[in-house]
């Protein structure tokens, strides 16, 4: 589903970094892939690439068949609509509660009212916050925030998650269970992609596991280890 | 676009104008001023030009016969003024006449003729009526040629200087609306901007969920116009119960003033205020949009 070929980055500025180089990656349909390595390895702009943030300075990005380089700026909007979307610092409306902060996003992408107000109940169930609709963010612990934020990526149904340290800031148990949520969504057919720091989940976990290191792959294992 | 989005958006506009209540009530102040003083302006030049046309289509001219000329001649001579161009009718008004209009203006109480110890000093005159007002200098110029006329009156400038003053009051209220149109936009543009700046998170996060551009721009775009209609509901209703007043003041005390009270004239000044308003509320969002949200 997801191919990159030969994709390197450069930033120009001061001190120009090539935060990618030649990078080759395929990503099948399904696959739940875990992007590793140290501060500066490239994890955070392999998934800026992918989510169209940003363009390669050379190589090619296909998506389902369909070039990011090529894809033109009024179509973004909806080729993100494919993509959810989690963050290690969450990215939530404080001033909203559990569930217009789901809402929010789903009338961001157009959807009716009415389906609104029956789909956003369900996810919020599929992460286990519905005795909390109505509470403020501030009011939740950083684990339930984060669930927040899944029930918001995964209520459009895309095809694939896009998280970038879902688990950083969170402590070991509940890290693992915002870990299990991701991996019963990749289990339901959803492509996982997840940057991150946290090797006692991924040793644990056990899917495919590629490093970074100073902006190239430098390991890519089916049933990998940090 | 949806019209369930449209509906998000109108909320969300509506949502941030309470929230952003100071600097939206400060726009609309300055968009009601603004468009109070177009309103008065254009409707002070309807007004003049309306009376510049009443007065036009009454304008006439006069021409005072010589004392020495005797009926006969004088009557003579309406064939000579009917072929004059431009001129619409001529009548003529012996001196008899003139004494009998002259003593209806005056009432029944006393006798001109006698108080004038029994002469009547009018002299036979010739009334002109005009096709168009723009003749009326040159048909007074021919008439006062002919040698039987002594002298000729005819409204002289006073057309003329109501139009120029209509032309003045114009410009005048042209400069004042424009600038201050132009404070209206900017201080839409702050509060829209101040907008923008509460809800760059929001923002964010909508960009990365897959909002379209114009989705992001609507609210604001509707809180701008908003605001602008607002302003311009309350111009309109302070013109139009202050210009009723006006006209029913007039009509009691000063019933020979053609003031303007075609409703159908004036409810179209009303729809161009309320259409300026959203037009000021619109461009001051624009402006802000295009320097701070870029999308």
């Amino acid at each position: 589903m997801i191919q990159i070929f030969n994709v390197s980055k450069t930033y120009k500025g001061e001190v120009t970094v090539e935060a990618l180089k030649n990078v080759n990656l395929h990503i099948k349909r399904g696959e739940f892939v875990f992007l590793v390595g140290p501060s500066g390895a490239g994890k955070s702009t392999l998934t800026r690439l992918l989510i169209r943030e940003e363009l390669p300075t050379d190589g090619q990005i296909m998506v389902n068949g369909k070039s990011l380089l090529r894809l033109r700026k009024r179509e973004i909007p909806y080729y993100r609509r494919k993509i959810g979307f989690i963050f290690q610092d969450f990215r939530l409306l404080m001033d909203r509660t559990v569930y217009e902060n789901v809402a929010f996003a789903m009338e961001a992408m157009e959807f009716p009212r009415n389906e609104v107000k029956e789909r956003v109940p369900a996810v919020l169930e599929m992460v286990g916050l519905q005795d909390k609709i109505k509470a403020f963010p501030h009011q939740l612990s950083g684990g339930q925030q984060q669930r927040i934020c899944i029930a918001r990526a995964i209520v459009n149904n895309p095809l694939m998650i896009i998280a970038d340290e879902p688990t950083g800031n969170l402590d070991p148990d509940t890290s693992w269970e915002v870990m299990s949520i991701l991996l019963a969504i990749n289990k339901r057919g959803t492509t996982v992609i997840s940057a991150t720091h946290d090797r006692e989940n991924v040793n644990r976990i056990q899917k495919r596991v590629i490093a970074l290191a100073d902006g190239r792959i430098v390991r890519d294992e089916e049933r990998g280890g940090y | 676009m949806r019209l369930s989005s449209l509906e998000y958006a109108f909320r969300d506009a509506f949502r941030s104008i309470k929230r952003n209540k100071v600097l939206c009530i400060a726009s609309i102040a300055t968009v009601t001023v603004s468009l109070l003083i177009l309103g008065c302006a254009w409707l002070l030049v309807l007004n003049s030009e309306h009376m510049a046309s009443a007065m036009e289509s009454e304008l006439e001219i006069n021409a005072y016969l010589r004392p020495e000329i005797n009926r006969e001649d004088a009557l003579n001579l309406k064939r000579k003024f009917e072929v004059l161009g431009g001129v619409a009718q001529v009548t003529f008004i012996s001196k008899e006449d003139g004494l009998e209009n002259l003593q209806k203006r005056f009432g029944d109480d006393a006798s001109i003729l006698e108080a004038l110890g029994g002469n009547n000093p009018l002299p036979d005159m010739y009334r002109f009526k005009a096709k168009d007002a723009a003749d009326v200098p040159r048909i007074a110029g021919e008439v006062e040629k002919i040698p039987e006329v002594e002298n000729v009156r005819y409204g002289q400038g006073v057309v003329e200087k109501l139009l120029a003053l209509t032309d003045w009051m114009r410009t005048v209220g042209m400069v004042i609306v424009f600038i201050i149109g132009v404070a209206s936009i900017f201080l839409i543009a702050t509060s829209i901007r101040i907008t923008v700046f509460a809800r760059r998170r929001e923002i964010g996060i909508m960009k990365l969920v897959g909002a379209t551009d114009w989705y992001i721009r609507w609210p604001f775009f509707l809180e701008g116009m908003i605001v602008g209609i607002i302003g311009a509901v309350i111009a309109v209703l302070l013109l139009h119960f202050f210009y009723a007043r006006l006209v029913q003041n007039v009509i009691l005390t000063l019933n020979f003033l053609p003031i303007l009270r075609d409703t159908a004239i004036i409810f179209d000044v009303y729809k161009w205020l309320l259409f300026i308003g959203a037009f000021l509320g619109a461009a001051g969002s624009a402006i802000s949009l295009r320097r701070f949200l870029k999308v």
